[in-house]
């Protein structure tokens, strides 16, 4: 699989017909984006306000060490600033963007040699094997932080599952945006998915209880 | 008689309205099973816990910081190329050659009388007659080592062929044609 990412981060600048989208927004974009290719330094700034939280989704996610993390979100606006006279508008804009900063992030996970693909049967092995060791009322009352633990967990699995979790859940993205994105099938992405939240949730009521304690 | 409870995936597929007409059916079985509406709260607020955002802010002047970048990064192709490095061999090369060069002049003209012509000229007397003889003296040393020129001038078109090879080398043929 890793040799398959490597083989697909070259084709990550080309824009694929399937891609074609009729966004009425499409136009702003088309005319953003020659503002930029005119040299229009103030329409590229906007352009990485536009898109910037999207970016920021990915690669937070995708990379764990902090001082890597706004160096690779500036890389990726220069890589698109680079391809965007090759932009051929068939796709949706924020679908490239975020293909661009998904692969820059796995190349460098890549170069950083940090295992992509880790054993998540495993993990789902290891939750029915887990004590119920819940917490005390008392307990749970100093650890409310339901979302420090989530993010936490999140942390601790494979970067194209933390991928999909964020392109889905806070970029509220398609099955099918998230497949050309990550260029995988559909099926697998909503098997990620499934399988990352069924993982979560077993693992926080592993933590805080069967009950709505967490909830 | 044991009660058939929903899937995992069939809550995830309702939450993300994935079940077109069966939607209803999972709603109607929600409505009269305690424990699927339980795991169904739980789904509920891993999806919340997963729209949170904390963590991704980026410093507020990212925008402008990655446009500054571009527009240093687009600066140094309106400037000359820079000097390539490397040139530390060609250096050495033309040095050479300059001293190759000194080393044949001293060799094949006769210094100590164009050095006395000089000085005669210098004197002043006679100015005009002085500087042709001068120059007369010189080129008539010039004369009588003729190989002089072909000499230095053999010296320089090998030590610009050797420059020249030597950059092509390390620059390509782009050098020949900058």
């Amino acid at each position: 699989m890793l040799q398959g990412s490597k083989r697909n981060f070259c084709n990550i600048f080309s824009f694929r017909r399937s891609d074609m989208v009729r966004d009425e927004d499409m136009a702003e974009s088309r005319a953003q984006i020659e503002r930029i290719l005119a040299g229009d330094a103030r329409a590229f700034e906007e352009f990485v306000t536009q898109y910037q939280r999207l970016v920021s989704h990915v690669v937070f996610r995708m990379i764990d060490n902090e001082s890597d993390r706004e160096d690779i979100c500036q890389d990726v606006f220069l890589a698109v600033y680079q391809n965007l006279g090759g932009f051929r508008f068939e796709s949706k804009v924020s679908t490239w963007v975020a293909r661009v900063a998904f692969y820059r992030c796995l190349s460098h996970l890549e170069k950083m040699k940090v295992p992509l693909w880790d054993d998540m049967a495993r993990e789902e092995r290891s939750l029915d094997t887990l004590p119920g060791d819940y917490q005390t009322p008392a307990e749970f009352a100093e650890d409310r932080d339901v979302s420090a633990r989530l993010r936490e967990e999140i942390g601790k699995m494979p970067p194209h599952y933390r991928t999909v979790l964020t392109l889905y859940h806070l970029d509220e993205m398609s099955y099918n945006e998230i497949a050309d994105i990550m260029n995988m099938p559909e099926g697998t992405v909503k098997s990620y998915l499934f399988r990352a939240r069924r993982i979560l949730r077993d693992r926080l009521l592993a933590k805080y209880g069967p009950e709505e304690k967490w909830q | 008689m044991a009660v058939e409870h929903l899937t995992d995936d069939q809550l995830q597929d309702y939450l993300d309205g994935n079940l077109d007409r069966r939607q209803e059916q999972i709603a109607a079985h929600l409505e009269t099973c305690p424990a699927c509406r339980t795991a169904l709260a739980q789904y509920k607020k891993l999806y919340l816990g997963l729209q949170d955002e904390t963590g991704f802010e980026l410093p507020a002047n990212f925008a402008a910081s990655v446009a500054a970048r571009v527009a240093s990064q687009e600066q140094p192709q309106k400037q000359l190329p820079p000097v390539p490095r490397g040139r530390l061999v060609e250096t050495l090369v033309i040095a050479f050659a300059l001293v190759a060069t000194a080393c044949a002049i001293y060799f094949f003209v006769d210094l100590s009388a164009l050095y006395t012509n000089t000085i005669n000229l210098l004197a002043g007397a006679g100015l005009d007659n002085a500087f042709l003889t001068a120059i007369g003296s010189l080129l008539s040393a010039l004369g009588v080592k003729n190989n002089l020129l072909v000499f230095a001038g053999t010296v320089l078109l090998l030590t610009a062929i050797a420059e020249r090879l030597l950059t092509l080398a390390r620059h390509g043929k782009t050098m020949f044609l900058a």
